[in-house]
């Protein structure tokens, strides 16, 4: 490799040191400073910081492949193939794990039910289930905000959504985040694989009668949508749909959670900015985008290219890995004004949180409308947010960016 | 840019908001297609129907694409 990279800097290269868990801002703004494409002989790929190649990377699924079951992401899967076999058998049929032309069908099967115009037909229902769960905060001291707000308000909008009993969800949790474990690390650790079968196992006994329900007896949900979805006279199989149903349980929640910690912590640190959003609740559109640069739920997602590139300067041999970090793309000084800064009125904002390209978020709109829902009534409702712990602490991933634990105070004035 | 019934149909595509999800392309190819940096970009004689443009609008999930309409004799 290159002169210039990390061995220059060893600590460049500890992708989840303290420093790269807990203060991303910075670790990667040392990154970016060294190179926007920088060799990770550690990681043994490309860490892409710059705003322009983690967009440029995400739009280019011709060359850069999602696919973790061939090229250098699959070997570990396919080892586990045999050993694990419900749980490699649904994720191999993820569709965000797919290239085109696989990936586009599904997408375009189930993106209906995503658009916009679709998913602005459940604000009312958000709204009261925002009002809910935030009535219960007031005048109290200490709020376990994950558990009382943030979990169960994407858990309860995605489970009714898709047509399975909310009451579920606390079970659906706990197998996410098993399931969790194998979707975001990687390594050898066999206990995770071990977990996340289980998990996967639970999940599809969980699923399977619903969906067979729903192919006899059809209701208005999206499990029912994806049971008929058709495109040129192709539909899903059984397998198919309880795959990217556990995917849309597992997608729908955690990062809409964790994007609603971050942005009570970002309201905390610039107390201004509620002021502002109370002073002018319009802005909840451009605050909640504000939100998804300034500290999104997904640091980065990884790729491998198909064929050799030149790729900013950067010469990509085929089958080389690399990690898309759109956190460090979002605070690029080249594409952001005072991107450190959290400013809710920023716009445009082009930012990169929901990724780019063929598979840009499904869930966006979805996303975009709780958090606006959100926002809207928590500043109606509360003077000034507080966080009451003394020290953060972010789960030890190179894709979430997940809190763990988050207290909060509400004040009423 | 006719649509028939005697109106011009005007498509714009926001890029500050189009991260090239490319469902237009799917929806509509004759009416849309990647552009050098990977966003959508409107092909004015594509050879497109109106309903096809307005199908792709809808299936943005950035809500990027703007369908306005004005009489054709209007200059």
């Amino acid at each position: 490799m290159d002169a210039i990279d990390t061995a220059q800097d060893p600590t460049l290269d500890d992708l989840l040191s303290d420093e790269a868990i807990n203060r991303p801002f910075d670790y990667y703004r040392r990154l970016r400073d060294t190179h926007p494409v920088l060799w990770n002989a550690r990681w043994n790929g490309w860490i892409v910081t710059g705003y322009d190649a983690v967009v440029a990377g995400y739009r280019d699924a011709e060359r850069l492949s999602s696919d973790r079951f061939t090229g250098p992401f699959g070997a570990e899967m396919r080892a586990s193939e045999t050993k694990y076999t419900q749980l490699i058998g649904f994720l191999s049929r993820f569709f965000v794990w797919k290239d085109p032309p696989y990936h586009t069908r599904m997408r375009m099967l189930v993106n209906k039910a995503f658009t916009p115009k679709s998913v602005e037909l459940l604000r009312p229902r958000v709204r009261a289930l925002v009002r809910d769960l935030g009535e219960p905060l007031r005048g109290r001291e200490d709020v376990d905000f994950m558990s009382e707000f943030a979990f169960t308000l994407p858990v309860v909008v995605i489970a009714e959504f898709l047509g399975i009993p909310p009451e579920a969800r606390f079970e659906v949790r706990d197998w996410s985040n098993d399931l969790g474990g194998v979707v975001f690390t990687g390594g050898a650790d066999d206990s995770r694989f071990v977990k996340g079968e289980a998990a996967m196992g639970k999940l599809v006994d969980f699923l399977r009668p619903i969906i067979r329900d729903r192919l006899r007896a059809p209701k208005d949900d999206l499990i029912t949508r994806l049971c008929q979805a058709e495109e040129n006279g192709v539909r899903l199989d059984e397998e198919d749909i309880i795959a990217n149903t556990v995917l849309m349980v597992f997608a729908g929640h955690e990062t809409t959670m964790n994007l609603l910690a971050s942005g009570m912590i970002a309201f905390d640190r610039f107390p201004d900015q509620w002021q502002r959003l109370r002073q002018d609740p319009s802005l909840a559109r451009t605050a909640t985008e504000e939100m998804l640069r300034y500290d999104g739920p997904i640091k980065g997602l990884g790729r491998w290219a198909k064929v050799p590139f030149e790729f900013f300067g950067r010469e990509i041999r085929q089958g080389d890995r690399m990690l898309l970090m759109q956190h460090a793309a979002n605070h690029d000084p080249a594409a952001f004004e005072n991107p450190d800064g959290f400013d809710i009125a920023r716009w445009p904002n082009r930012h990169a949180g929901f990724g780019q390209g063929v598979h840009t978020c499904l869930g966006a709109p979805l996303a975009r409308l709780e958090v606006q829902e959100a926002l809207t009534w928590l500043a109606a409702n509360f003077g000034r947010v507080e966080v009451l712990d003394k020290e953060l602490r972010y789960a030890r991933t190179v894709v979430a960016r997940a809190v763990e634990g988050l207290h909060v105070r509400f004040h009423d004035t | 840019m006719t649509g028939g019934g005697g109106k011009i149909v005007h498509v714009r595509v926001d890029h500050d908001l189009c991260a090239g999800v490319g469902m237009c392309v799917q929806f509509a190819p004759a009416g849309f297609r990647f552009d050098a940096a990977g966003q959508s970009e409107f092909i004015p004689d594509g050879g497109w129907s109106v309903k096809a443009l307005q199908e792709a609008a809808d299936a943005c999930p950035m809500s990027a694409i703007t369908l306005s309409f004005t009489p054709a004799d209007t200059p």
